[in-house]
């Protein structure tokens, strides 16, 4: 092929252009850390990398969503422990009744078990940080009315839920119930009413009915027992799988951070080594270009002699 | 007239002193045009005079004269690269226009220090960061459906997720519309073209009919200018016998851009002209002077192809105009999201115990917004499935779970993915396509380029031949001379 002046320049433009933008690349991959800016820079990982990045987010929003549901199982059970704590201590005042107990001192049982009636009301209608009832079901009311000592009407035995992995749902409130709702205070399956069986006793105990407290309340007292016992349990299951949750989420994210950012970051040994390789090819290209460029027949004509 | 004897002699130098001139002349004029665009280079054709009887016997030659000086050119390596000049300017635009169409959409990776860890963190764009951060808002309201701060949260998250899909939308229409200006201008550009074309074919046609030879340096200058045009619009050419070209649209050889003198419209030619309509299927047309409407896709190469491909095609009209492109897709996302929102929202119960309302107004992703009375007061989200539980966050839960939704984020990702997959694909032709376009011009300057070392070599030989055609007039001179003195 002939080969023209203008061809060593055509070259030289074309392969330094070539290399610029190469070397330009890499300098925004190393700069930035990305070793993809746009999609377009390579789609499939782009692709990749955006549901990663979905994933991760939603990783992250549940994440967030377990770390709630942790503050909310841990204030259920501590509840229901102190509640377990109460029923059990009015289990034992009943067993302290014996048949030739005085009146006087069944009146001082009676007090010490009014006392956890109320200990049990302040438990039952406390609030959250948030300031709202903790066991009055969805309504967000005090499932125990202070006026009347009784079950509040308003509220209900809803509980709810936050998913806390795709799918999973953990029940992160427990309701107190009432007669006809089912909840840690009330059981329709078995009869049993935590707040009235305490009250019964602290009734029968004021009035000096010792048949009563060694009988049927020692039973309902039991049967009490057994109810929040029960959601004592439950409330520690919540909180472990809650746990696991939590455990399994951060390693879920861990692995797909490390993921995202090996999928999209760059890897600047490589690119260092990369941006060397270019310099050096791009040096020789320009060495090469410039020593052909000045070649020329004028440098070796002299003045022409005529024949 | 030649003839033999010292006056023939005298006549064969003098002869070849003219001819060896203009041969330098070429030289000369190669070497001042080496780097102009289009310029092919030329060659004194150097010819033996006729041959003459000898008086005395025999026949000898009478010397040198020029031919005729050629314009060096390979037409079919000058159709070659027409035709791949066609091929980059569609390719360079198409490649600039799709980069362009990605960096409004905005969807681009950063990476950002974590306040958590020592590593950075990724992100995938202001939309689907914000689709995310929305729907995470829709998460901590599930889990405290009384809280006002999280309630306010998703108002805002909504607010700015509606505000990226509006911001994307609104660039993508203002690259369509500034896409559809240019192409205005480029058709502008192709009759200007067409018109200085018939006027090269005119003194063209003029200096061949007087001279009978080639008129190189206005043949250049026509190359040149149908170079030009070849990228901005795919045409084809047909040199006609009085050296003058006819050039039409390569996709409705209907329509003739040159015809002898005529361009631009004159005559039988047409002139080009675009016509946008934002809210038409085909939102760009273009038309020519007679023949209307050229149809869709037509023409189909060149710069003007490019624009229409990117303006009717990749981002095309609005999903209510019939639109298949990026901005119904966006109207497709958008309209999802409105409607799978609306109907949770609508189905659960807000803070008062009320019924839900709908939460996104709008047609479309240009439009998209948060209904204005849950922006003015966030406690009717309705994040409850049954009235009166303000505690109860379920349906705030059913909300966030849109995000699984086939028609929203991966539908998002779909769409960028198809734009990124248009814009790399673009880029790789465009290389491709400079690569071809260069070997062409390659070998095209092969052949007529000029050469600094053949032409000073060239200029050398010529030098000396005149400078031996001189001594030889100066000795017949010399003959004369002797003659002249041996007679007296």
């Amino acid at each position: 092929m002939r080969v023209t002046s203008n061809t060593y320049t055509n070259l030289v433009i074309s392969s330094s252009q070539t290399e610029q933008q190469q070397l330009a690349l890499l300098q925004n991959q190393i700069s930035t850390g990305n070793s993809i800016q746009n999609p377009s820079d390579n789609p499939a990982v782009y692709a990749q990398a955006a549901q990663d990045q979905t994933t991760l987010s939603q990783l992250e929003n549940y994440t967030s969503a377990a770390n709630t549901a942790t503050t909310l199982t841990e204030q259920n059970n501590t509840a229901m422990t102190s509640l377990h704590q109460i029923v059990a201590q009015a289990g034992e005042y009943l067993a302290s009744v014996t048949s030739n107990m005085s009146t006087s001192d069944m009146q001082d049982l009676g007090t010490e078990m009014t006392s956890l009636v109320s200990e049990l009301t302040s438990i039952v209608n406390q609030k959250g940080s948030d300031g709202n009832y903790l066991f009055g079901g969805t309504a967000n009311q005090p499932p125990i009315d202070t006026t009347t000592g009784d079950y509040n009407s308003a509220a209900n035995g809803t509980t709810t839920s936050i998913e806390v992995e795709p799918g999973t749902p953990v029940q992160t409130s427990i309701a107190a119930g009432k007669p006809g709702t089912d909840g840690f205070l009330y059981d329709s399956a078995s009869g049993t009413d935590v707040l009235a069986a305490l009250k019964q006793a602290a009734s029968d105990l004021n009035s000096g009915n010792a048949t009563a407290a060694q009988g049927a309340d020692v039973t309902a007292v039991n049967n009490a027992l057994n109810l929040v016992s029960s959601y004592v349990g439950s409330t520690a299951a919540n909180m472990s799988a809650v746990s696991l949750a939590t455990t399994r989420l951060s390693a879920q994210t861990t692995t797909q951070s490390n993921t995202l950012n090996n999928l999209v970051q760059t890897n600047l040994p490589a690119a260092s080594v990369q941006l060397q390789q270019l310099e050096s090819q791009y040096q020789a290209s320009l060495e090469a270009g410039t020593r052909v460029m000045n070649l020329s027949i004028l440098d070796y004509m002299g003045t022409v002699t005529t024949p | 007239m030649y003839s033999t004897g010292l006056n023939g002699s005298l006549y064969l130098g003098a002869n070849s002193l003219n001819a060896q001139q203009l041969a330098i002349q070429t030289v000369g004029n190669n070497l001042s045009n080496i780097n102009t665009p289009g310029y092919a280079r030329e060659r004194a054709n150097l010819v033996e005079n006729d041959v003459i009887t000898n008086s005395g016997g025999g026949t000898i030659s009478s010397g040198v004269t020029v031919a005729n000086v050629e314009s060096i050119r390979s037409s079919l390596l000058d159709g070659m690269v027409q035709q791949s000049l066609g091929s980059q300017g569609y390719a360079d635009d198409q490649a600039s226009l799709t980069a362009t169409v990605q960096t409004a959409l905005g969807e681009t990776f950063t990476s950002s220090a974590s306040s958590s860890s020592s590593s950075s963190t990724t992100s995938a764009g202001a939309i689907q960061t914000a689709l995310s951060t929305f729907f995470g808002s829709l998460q901590t309201l599930a889990a405290s459906p009384t809280d006002a701060t999280a309630r306010q949260d998703v108002v805002q998250d909504a607010s700015s997720l509606a505000t990226s899909l509006n911001g994307a939308y609104s660039r993508i229409q203002q690259v369509q519309s500034q896409a559809a200006s240019d192409a205005s201008s480029i058709t502008d550009q192709i009759n200007q073209l067409a018109k200085t074309i018939a006027s090269l074919n005119q003194q063209i046609v003029q200096v061949q009919a007087a001279s009978g030879s080639t008129a190189g340096s206005l043949v250049d200058t026509r190359t040149e200018d149908l170079d030009q045009l070849s990228s901005l619009v795919n045409v084809t050419s047909t040199t006609q016998s009085n050296g003058s070209i006819t050039v039409a649209l390569a996709d409705a050889p209907s329509v003739v851009l040159v015809d002898g003198d005529n361009g631009g419209g004159a005559g039988t030619t047409q002139s080009l002209s675009v016509s946008y309509d934002p809210t038409s299927t085909t939102p760009l047309t273009v038309s020519g002077s007679t023949s209307g409407s050229l149809g869709a896709g037509i023409p189909s190469g060149g710069s003007l192809g490019s624009h229409l491909e990117t303006v009717n095609n990749l981002i095309g009209a609005p999903a209510a105009d019939g639109g298949s492109g990026l901005l119904a897709q966006l109207d497709g996302v958008a309209t999802s999201l409105k409607s799978q929102m609306n109907t949770a929202n609508e189905a659960g119960y807000d803070l008062n115990g009320n019924a839900g309302t709908a939460f996104f107004t709008g047609t479309g992703a240009g439009d998209l917004a948060v209904s204005s009375t849950i922006k003015a007061s966030p406690s009717l989200i309705a994040a409850a499935s049954a009235t009166n539980s303000p505690l109860d966050g379920s349906n705030a839960q059913n909300m966030a779970n849109i995000q699984d939704s086939s028609a929203v984020v991966p539908a998002l990702q779909g769409i960028v993915g198809n734009v990124a997959n248009a814009a790399s694909t673009a880029a790789t032709h465009q290389t491709t396509q400079d690569q071809i376009t260069s070997q062409l011009q390659t070998q095209q300057q092969s052949v007529s380029g000029v050469s600094i070392d053949e032409e000073m070599t060239n200029l050398i030989s010529f030098q000396q031949a005149y400078s031996a055609s001189a001594r030889f007039v100066t000795t017949i001179s010399s003959l004369y001379t002797t003659l002249v003195n041996e007679l007296q």
